[in-house]
């Protein structure tokens, strides 16, 4: 009965439409798998005893593990340590973990024999043989418990049996040799080591919660003032409380699993997942069950964390003991909880309200806390003057942990820069050291557990949306860019001066660095949008200045022409001729200057069309125009981003030049070519148009329209060229033209 | 309340098949055992089965799976005394498993040379073109659990128009169908508009007489003070949906149901009836429905 966490939030990240250029801040996105305290801003490794681990706030079952699936092995170190101190160092650790872990119940029964002297040490004990004194009581003692133990083993470990026959689904595995409750009761009395007295005790009511829930229960109560708080005694009382349960005395098993929770912290998770009150009055009646107000407050931090409502659990410990570090579980959790911004400004008003007075009034035992979150809480209704004041005060009690110190200076950074209404160069200055501490900060130097993914998101966007409303829009961009920047040339000139200026200050450095955009990129960017607009001078020029990346080498031939637009085979092929970026457009203005000096037009005007066509979405050179201004890797235009797509898909100065081309095409062949490429981009501008233009209309959404089988114009021209050889080529490959034909 | 209506039949659900995690084969869970061993009423068993199962199991799995059923039922049966010669099969197959269910239907069938039926579910009536026919004597429309559990104004267990989108193609429906018919209610607990979760078997008998709970409208209460209630924890201002069907909504789905059948419906099966639910309805609410279908 733990609450469903819906997955709502991914970042903390807001995003705003801004006034000024009229565009939107993109969200950075935290990409890969969802862990614990994505998007969180506060490390409970920082504030809580790490016992409580398993149960800080997570979307997961326990925190860092998720599911206890540890059942089996929980004890095997502390059991081998415990033997280990009670057998002394004649015998080895290894020995001991041997027999404890590995040994099966005939080796152990082997092994105590040959310790009672009949027979010799089982084979598989030989590699420990050695180790073994057959002379040692303690070590006769430990295997004869053993014998037990393991035997208990066949139904105490092996979980719930599925089995198709009926009788042995029902019960429990026996165990070998007749082994019952009267044997181990009968040991327990005789030993007459405490240490032992107690292992036979917990062997007792184990072997009785599988057996007889009454003489569990009974073997239990009538032996527990013999033992003191050990792992063992909490062990023991675990097997007590299921019992109680299985009765249905809920009162009582869920005490005993709060004094559990309390006791031991290995059992922590085990009484978690079996504490279950069914009614409110048996709930009361665990409480009355209480010995002191410590068992009671157990009692509510385990209602405050297992059923979330740490308000409520806080409120009641507070009562009880105001200095109750079992508050510091409870304060956290609300904390991590409320950050995640799926909660409602009043829940965030009361919870300020009461960690204000909690703080306040000073009788907490963990000031550092409490300060902190009381600041947090403050920062998160944007009364950043009084978050200011709590994260001074927690400064003063932080304890002295690289950790604790970071999570102080980003909860006061994050508050700066909220505060700032707007940024002056000052501001820039006082937040410097700090931008270049958490900018600088990887997982390798970082404290261990430190949150900072979160805030080095959030900082970055609000610094964009208060740099673009004061009009800086070039620092607005360096900090989250966003597409809609791109389509005003004079930012794009803006941004490139500010990235080259000379003297730059050491803010203007970072802004440089955060830039998702290099000088390179905006060269680049602006030469494809030369090429796009049919200035090849000008493109060839600002190609030349954009570095590594015009001497990309483009995947394909970039003049291919062909019936079907097969990018993979085309960048398959052999290329006699690589062409980068820059070579591309140098032959690209060749091309054209023979079409302008009127030099073998129909050929340069098709190389000429056909690239044209290919630096298209459609076409084999999409490289062409992939960077870092206008993307990569779009498998369609939908993918393309909506300022840049009329570019990116526009077939007009394709068109333009196949027409060039069959106007100077001197005979039927040289035409069909050119009409069916014609065709190509009418069918491109129609798919524009009725899809790519309009995600509502994308065909995969379900939307109806046929796209089967349209004869464009070019086709219609093309029948006429029925009896050349293209057009029998094309009728080969183009299985729609063919059926177009035929209609 | 069952002598009143001559209940002669009760469905029983026997265990669940599902597939172990660690051993990779199909084994059963959650066994039925009878507190008493003398039942007057003639027992159906019932076997849920996770479609999972049906996911990677060649021939020689359907055929172990079918014997270890087989033989798993017969021992239940003899703790009851009673040989019954129905069972039933419950198992949302789809598209992927189709095949395979399909196979250990006949195959169980052969084997046990019982009469067999299997649980149909709404979209398999849409959509029986490609979900096809079970190979089994005549199967039962669960007709229920046809919206999303959530924290709006909808019935998840009956919704009349999810309900007549899906039933148009029952006239198509060849295959012999008895009707089941809900009669389990439930609540649903909300937090901040949230499902926190499914309360099973609550309704507002729980709620009205609990100072706890304020009645806001006709199914909706709000949480005066955070407690404990049926193994739940409530926080206060939590709401609680009730979700149940009511004698007039039973009448509406048998109409609904005979509106678009071609078929005789030889069975009526109220679903989940237990001693929570039984108490629900007039005694004679389940003749008024049982008189639709003749």
């Amino acid at each position: 009965m733990k609450r469903i966490h819906t997955k709502k939030w991914r970042v903390i990240l807001t995003s705003a439409v801004l006034i000024l250029g009229g565009y939107a801040i993109v969200k950075a996105c935290a990409g890969g798998d969802w862990e614990d305290g994505d998007g969180s801003n506060m490390a409970p490794e920082a504030f809580v005893d790490s016992a409580y681990r398993p149960f800080f706030y997570s979307d997961m079952f326990y925190y860092d593990i998720n599911y206890d699936n540890a059942h089996d092995q929980r004890f095997n170190e502390t059991n081998v340590a415990e033997w280990q101190s009670f057998l002394g160092k004649e015998i080895s650790r290894q020995t001991i973990q041997f027999l404890l872990i590995t040994a099966d119940y005939n080796t152990i029964k082997g092994t105590y024999n040959f310790y009672q002297g009949k027979g010799n040490v089982p084979d598989a004990m030989k590699p420990y043989a050695s180790n073994l004194h057959s002379g040692s009581a303690k070590e006769k003692a430990f295997l004869q418990y053993l014998t037990i133990a393991k035997a208990c083993e066949s139904f105490a470990t092996n979980g719930v049996r599925n089995s198709w026959e009926y009788d042995e689904a029902k019960k429990p595995s026996p165990p070998p040799d007749n082994i019952n409750a009267n044997m181990i009761e009968t040991l327990m009395q005789q030993a007459s080591e405490p240490f032992l007295k107690e292992r036979y005790w917990f062997q007792l009511v184990r072997f009785n919660f599988f057996n007889s829930i009454p003489d569990c229960i009974t073997a239990f109560e009538s032996n527990k003032k013999n033992f003191s708080n050990s792992v063992m005694y909490y062990r023991t009382m675990a097997y007590a409380a299921g019992a109680y349960y299985k009765q249905k005395n809920y009162s009582k098993a869920n005490y005993y699993y709060s004094l559990v929770f309390a006791g031991n912290d290995a059992l922590k998770t085990v009484a978690h997942y079996s504490f279950h009150p069914q009614e409110e009055k048996d709930w009361q009646q665990t409480l009355a069950l209480c010995a002191n107000n410590k068992e009671r407050i157990t009692l509510w931090q385990m209602l405050g964390v297992f059923y979330q409502d740490e308000m409520r659990s806080m409120q009641e410990i507070y009562k009880l003991d105001a200095g109750s570090p079992t508050l510091d579980l409870l304060a956290m959790r609300k904390i991590n909880e409320l950050e995640t911004g799926n909660s409602k400004p009043q829940e965030i008003n009361e919870a300020f309200a009461w960690y204000k007075k909690v703080t306040d009034e000073n009788k907490e035992s963990n000031p550092f806390l409490w300060n902190i979150s009381t600041g947090y809480l403050a920062y998160m209704k944007n009364d950043f003057t009084t978050a200011r004041q709590y994260f001074a005060a927690a400064e003063k009690k932080m304890p002295n942990t690289l950790l604790a110190k970071d999570q102080v200076r980003l909860m006061q950074l994050l508050n700066k820069v909220e505060s700032l209404k707007t940024i002056a160069a000052s501001d820039e200055q006082a937040i410097l050291p700090d931008f270049e501490w958490l900018y600088g900060m990887t997982d390798s130097i970082a404290p261990h557990y430190f949150r900072y993914y979160a805030a080095a998101g959030s900082i970055k966007t609000s610094m964009a949306k208060k740099y673009a409303a004061q009009g800086d829009l070039v620092k607005s961009e360096c900090f989250v860019t966003n597409t809609n920047f791109y389509i005003v040339p004079k930012n794009v000139e803006a941004l490139k001066a500010y990235l080259t200026a000379a003297n730059p200050s050491k803010f203007d450095l970072l802004c440089r660095k955060f830039s998702a955009k290099q000088i390179g990129d905006l060269w680049e960017y602006q030469a494809v949008q030369a090429t796009f607009k049919d200035d090849l001078d000008n493109a060839i020029t600002l190609m030349t200045k954009a570095g590594k990346n015009a001497n990309k080498e483009l995947l394909g031939n970039p003049f291919n022409g062909k019936i079907q637009d097969c990018h993979d085979c085309d960048h398959a092929q052999k290329q006699k001729v690589k062409y980068n970026k820059l070579s591309f457009l140098q032959k690209m203005k060749e091309l054209k200057a023979n079409v302008e000096a009127k030099n073998d037009v129909y050929n340069n005007a098709l190389l000429l069309a056909n690239g044209y066509y290919n630096i298209t979405h459609f076409g084999n050179a999409r490289y062409f125009y992939e960077g870092e201004v206008l993307g990569s890797g779009q498998s369609d235009p939908y993918a393309i981003d909506s300022v840049f797509k009329p570019m990116l898909t526009d077939n007009s100065l394709a068109t333009k030049y196949y027409r060039l081309a069959l106007q100077s095409a001197t005979d039927d062949e040289q035409k069909a070519k050119c009409l069916y490429m014609i065709s190509k981009c009418e069918r491109n501008e129609w798919y524009n148009k009725t899809f790519f233009n309009d995600p509502k209309n994308n065909p995969e959404w379900g939307n109806n329209t046929n796209v089967d089988f349209i004869t464009w114009n070019a086709f219609s021209a093309l029948r006429k060229y029925k009896n050349t050889q293209y057009y029998r080529d094309v009728i080969q490959e183009c299985g729609y033209f063919k059926t177009a034909m035929a209609k | 309340m069952l002598h009143a209506n001559e209940v002669q039949g009760l469905y029983v659900r026997y265990f669940d098949i599902e597939t172990d995690k660690t051993l990779h084969k199909p084994l059963p869970i959650g066994i039925v055992h009878f507190a008493d061993s003398i039942i007057h009423q003639k027992i159906t068993p019932v076997i849920y089965i996770k479609n999972e199962v049906f996911k990677d199991i060649n021939d020689n799995g359907i055929d172990s799976l079918s014997k270890n059923i087989l033989h798993l039922v017969q021992q239940i049966n003899n703790t009851i005394h009673q040989t019954p010669n129905t069972i039933q099969f419950d198992c949302d197959w789809t598209l992927t498993t189709k095949d395979t269910y399909f196979k250990f239907l006949k195959k169980y069938k052969q084997i046990s040379a019982c009469t067999t039926s299997a649980t149909i579910r709404l979209h398999q009536i849409k959509h029986w073109v490609n979900t096809g026919f079970p190979p089994v004597d005549k199967g039962v429309l669960m007709f229920y659990n046809m919206g999303k559990i959530d924290a709006g104004n909808n019935n998840s267990i009956y919704d009349s128009k999810i309900a007549a989108s899906y039933l148009e193609p029952l006239k198509n429906y060849t295959l012999p169908l008895d009707i089941a018919l809900p009669i389990f209610s439930w609540s649903i607990q909300i937090r901040n508009h949230q499902v926190v979760h499914l309360l099973n078997k609550m309704n507002e008998r729980h709620f009205d007489s609990d100072t706890a709970f304020i009645k806001t409208s006709k199914d909706r209460y709000r949480v005066a003070f955070s407690c404990f209630k049926g193994s739940y924890y409530f926080i206060k201002d939590d709401e609680v949906k009730v979700e149940q069907v009511s004698g007039n909504d039973l009448e509406d789905m048998t109409r609904l149901i005979q509106k678009h059948n071609k078929q005789t419906i030889h069975q009526i099966i109220f679903y989940d009836l237990d001693a929570f639910n039984l108490n629900n309805y007039e005694t004679d609410t389940y003749q008024k429905v049982a008189r639709y279908f003749n």
